[in-house]
């Protein structure tokens, strides 16, 4: 059981504080409701480009890196498609650095252009590193705008290309600044040896004094129903012929994203689970295979993966690959695998309790889904996923017309 | 709240970290000898228990053999099938993790405590009598390729590869690498033989971490007390030779980035100089203030990263330096790594930056060992150099008395670019 405490301030910043003496670090996480999914369609990467701009410089402190490191801390931040994370470790006894830090922040950036200049290459050089110079590292940009034809998942964190990053301007960072980097956008989380009063004093005093903002409602475009299976075919200088396979499933607070979860956990997780038993061990099709769900807000993906040994059809591995998906239709789930997979959610959970900064941003991550006490009923709830409720969302998901394939080919013979 | 008097320019007053208090593990012998080596935490759920030999690639004699051997252990035993291992593995909630680094092999497994009891009879089954037969070897063997060949095309991969072999030459116990026809080479025997005379209790160590009672340490002593396959274990190979500093460049065609390694061998933990280097280290590229990232990365935007790390083995260490550049810009980067070292051999550091290195390293230690599992992590480490903990509490108050002409003087001594070789991996044409 993860004990918290909640307040807000007048400018409608929510605090989360949990309290855990048996580290002497605390950690502090800063969620912003904002991701690549809010961005403009033809200025993509920005909610990522952004993310580095926030060590730029804050209104009043012109390095947020060096006084923190001076104080024993360490920080790092991320973008999804949904979320912008900002997290930091310090010594107990300097945590008020991190406030006067993080609220600097919050309040004014410093907007320099020598800033901008440095984190666009920064970012042109992280896309190149991380999704066209490896192998396979362009998947993700070739499916997702598959997958998603109206809905801003289309397009990755990263960016649809490299030009809308190189096309950034000063405008575009002070615009997407006072339109989400409001306290009232926001949720704090601390998470170490702190006194819930003492965080309250601190926080009403460095962040309490920060103007709101404007309450950014959120109207995306929805995804419509797909009707029709989709498939993309390119060749690539890569070892291995690779599948991929993305199927439409609910978003992450529907009341059948639990059951979901654990379905591709049945397909694809951990060397006993169906795909890998059928097709790495016993066929001998792939060398290795892989199910998960992406876990977005709004309606998500499936997907299941695999590399192809060398020699094997495409034709058929894709359709043995099929037949293992489809198998959850026709062969029915026995209660003991459907425990497998929940015990290892389970302890998969108390792993990933198992630190003060997991703790925060777990806490951060379920408050911002509405409800932080998640992480203490969560567990139940995944026990309370039947047999039945897995034949029906497989049933749902597993439809041919709800699938988009790409075939990743090795131009290498 | 004042807010008007709120001064924002003005950074909270810090207060020092206070020094380590680091305990060391406790320790038990099984009756067999095996030490186990324990932190205990009984407000965790879950076990990190790490089993721990000297078999790592140093005493290989012929390529693959040590990494091959370790992964192959959840292939089947005499007892279990893979497909046993697998099932019950996943069924009790556990995570296996098997690894083999120049100087060790271990068996990692991660668990609720719970469960330990149904979990280690495959543990045990892994170690003493694992089957090596030669169908799920020519699979496994086959996958392994796979991941080579994917490996071989990832940059950095390939340079550090290539920085591994100029470091350490390439037919010596750390140098050796394998190449795409050592898969060929491999059989199952040469694994049943390694794994014959190097999984043995009198070459193996425990660690545990997480809530360690005295049942706990009885179930332990219950699986693995006995004697197993006493032997003789392969000794190291020879680790003679003498380096040589240069460019090495290595074409990939159509690469869109460089990945460079710069580097050379570097001294034993044991030398006087090592630990006073780590600062040095820090200061020059080992955090995200260094200097090597504030002025490649924040300043010139050539790189999404760059790094120096000092790496220890138990006979030899490297010190190294790693990014990926825009092809254009490579020999920019190079340049500017080498004018930062400059900087450091012709110039003293100032105080006020000494001191931000000295308290970022201090609340480093502090997050290193913050937690049973990183106790263990980082006495797992200790342990393979034959060190207690205690040698992280010398090592944090060596590096707080490092002054800034020490500095100079390691810089002189050991951030000199002619002394390194170079690699490079990229579109040489374009470079």
């Amino acid at each position: 059981m993860i004990h918290f405490d909640q307040f807000t301030l007048d400018n409608g910043l929510r605090f989360l504080i949990h309290h855990d003496a048996t580290t002497p670090m605390v950690a502090m996480n800063v969620v912003y409701d904002v991701g690549a999914r809010d961005e403009n369609p033809d200025k993509t990467g920005f909610a990522h480009l952004f993310e580095h701009l926030m060590f730029g410089g804050s209104v009043n402190i012109p390095k947020y890196d060096e006084p923190l490191q001076k104080a024993g801390g360490e920080n790092n931040a991320f973008t999804n498609s949904d979320i912008t994370n900002y997290y930091l470790t310090i010594p107990k006894h300097n945590i008020e650095t991190a406030f006067w830090l993080e609220s600097d922040r919050m309040l004014s950036l410093a907007f320099s252009k020598k800033s901008l200049e440095v984190q666009r290459q920064v970012v042109v050089e992280e896309f190149r590193q991380n999704y066209l110079n490896q192998p396979y590292g362009d998947v993700w940009l070739l499916l997702k705008p598959l997958a998603y034809q109206t809905h801003p998942y289309q397009w990755n964190t990263i960016g649809k290309e490299i030009a809308h990053i190189e096309e950034a301007t000063l405008a575009d960072v002070k615009d997407f600044y006072s339109r989400f980097y409001n306290p009232n956008n926001a949720i704090v989380v601390i998470a170490g040896d702190v006194d819930t009063t003492q965080m309250q004093q601190l926080a009403e005093k460095w962040f309490g004094p920060i103007p709101s903002g404007p309450d950014y409602r959120r109207k995306l475009p929805q995804e419509p129903g797909q009707t029709k299976a989709r498939k993309l075919e390119v060749e690539r200088q890569v070892p291995q012929t690779a599948i991929y396979k993305a199927w439409h499933m609910c978003g992450r607070k529907d009341a059948d994203y639990l059951a979901s979860d654990l379905i591709s956990d049945l397909l694809g997780s951990g060397q006993s689970s169906r795909l890998h038993k059928a097709l790495v061990r016993k066929a001998r099709l792939f060398s290795d295979v892989n199910a998960f769900v992406t876990g977005d807000i709004d309606p998500g993906l499936l997907i299941v993966t695999g590399k192809l040994m060398p020699g094997v059809s495409v034709e058929n591995a894709e359709s043995k690959l099929n037949e293992v998906v489809h198998s959850l239709l026709n062969n029915p789930l026995k209660n003991d695998e459907l425990r497998k997979v929940k015990n290892k959610v389970i302890s998969g959970m108390v792993f990933s309790e198992l630190t003060a900064l997991n703790k925060a941003m777990n806490l951060a991550y379920y408050a911002l889904l509405g409800d932080p006490s998640m992480i203490n009923t969560l567990i139940d709830r995944y026990e309370a996923v039947t047999t039945t409720d897995i034949d029906r969302v497989a049933e749902q998901l597993f439809r041919p017309e709800n699938c988009s394939t790409l075939i990743y080919k090795s131009s290498i013979k | 709240m004042t807010s008007h008097t709120l001064n924002r320019k003005q950074q909270p007053q810090l207060q020092p970290t206070s020094g380590l208090s680091i305990e060391e593990p406790r320790q038990i012998n099984l009756h067999n000898g095996i030490p186990v080596f324990y932190f205990d935490n009984p407000s965790q759920q879950a076990i990190r228990f790490d089993l721990i030999f000297d078999a790592g690639s140093a005493i290989q004699s012929k390529a693959l053999v040590a990494s091959s051997t370790v992964k192959m252990l959840q292939e089947g035993t005499n007892r279990f099938s893979a497909g046993q291992i697998a099932q019950k593995i996943d069924y009790y909630g556990a995570y296996l993790d098997l690894q083999a680094s120049k100087d060790t092999a271990w068996i990692s497994l991660y668990g609720l405590r719970k469960q330990m009891p149904r979990l280690f009879p495959l543990l045990k089954s892994m170690l003493t009598e694992a089957s090596f037969r030669e169908q799920a070897f020519r699979h496994f063997n086959n996958r392994q390729r796979q991941t080579y060949l994917l490996n071989s095309q990832k940059p950095k991969h390939m340079a550090r590869k290539a920085f591994n072999g100029l470091v350490f030459g390439n037919a010596t116990a750390y140098g050796q690498t394998a190449e795409l026809t050592d898969f060929d080479l491999l059989t199952e025997k040469d694994l049943a033989q390694f794994y014959a005379q190097a999984y043995t209790s009198d070459n193996c160590k425990i660690i545990a971490s997480g809530p360690i009672d005295a049942e706990f340490l009885q179930l332990t002593e219950a699986f693995f007390g006995q004697s197993w396959r006493l032997g003789e274990k392969p000794g190291m190979l020879s680790q003679e030779f003498t380096f040589e500093a240069g460019y090495y460049p290595i074409q990939r065609d159509a690469s869109l980035q460089s990945a460079i390694v710069m580097g050379m061998p570097f001294l034993q933990r044991t030398h006087p100089d090592y630990l006073p280097f780590l600062l040095v280290n820090t200061l020059f590229g080992g955090y995200f203030g260094s200097r090597l990232m504030t002025n490649v990365r924040e300043d010139k935007g050539y790189t999404y990263g760059i790094y120096s790390q000092v790496m220890p083995l138990r006979h030899a260490s490297t010190f190294s330096i790693a990014t990926e550049t825009g092809t254009e810009v490579t020999q920019a980067a190079i340049d500017e790594i080498k004018y930062e070292m400059q900087r450091l051999r012709e110039n003293l550091v100032g105080e006020e930056e000494l001191n931000l290195v000295k308290n970022y390293l201090s609340g480093s230690y502090l997050r290193a060992l913050d937690g049973v599992y990183n106790m263990a992590d980082r006495f797992k480490s200790a342990l393979e150099n034959n060190l207690k903990m205690s040698y992280y509490v010398e090592s944090l108050d060596r590096i707080q008395q490092v002054t800034a002409d020490e500095v100079l003087q390691l810089a002189k001594k050991y951030l000199q670019p002619e002394q390194m070789v170079t690699v490079v991996v990229g579109d040489l044409n374009k470079i």
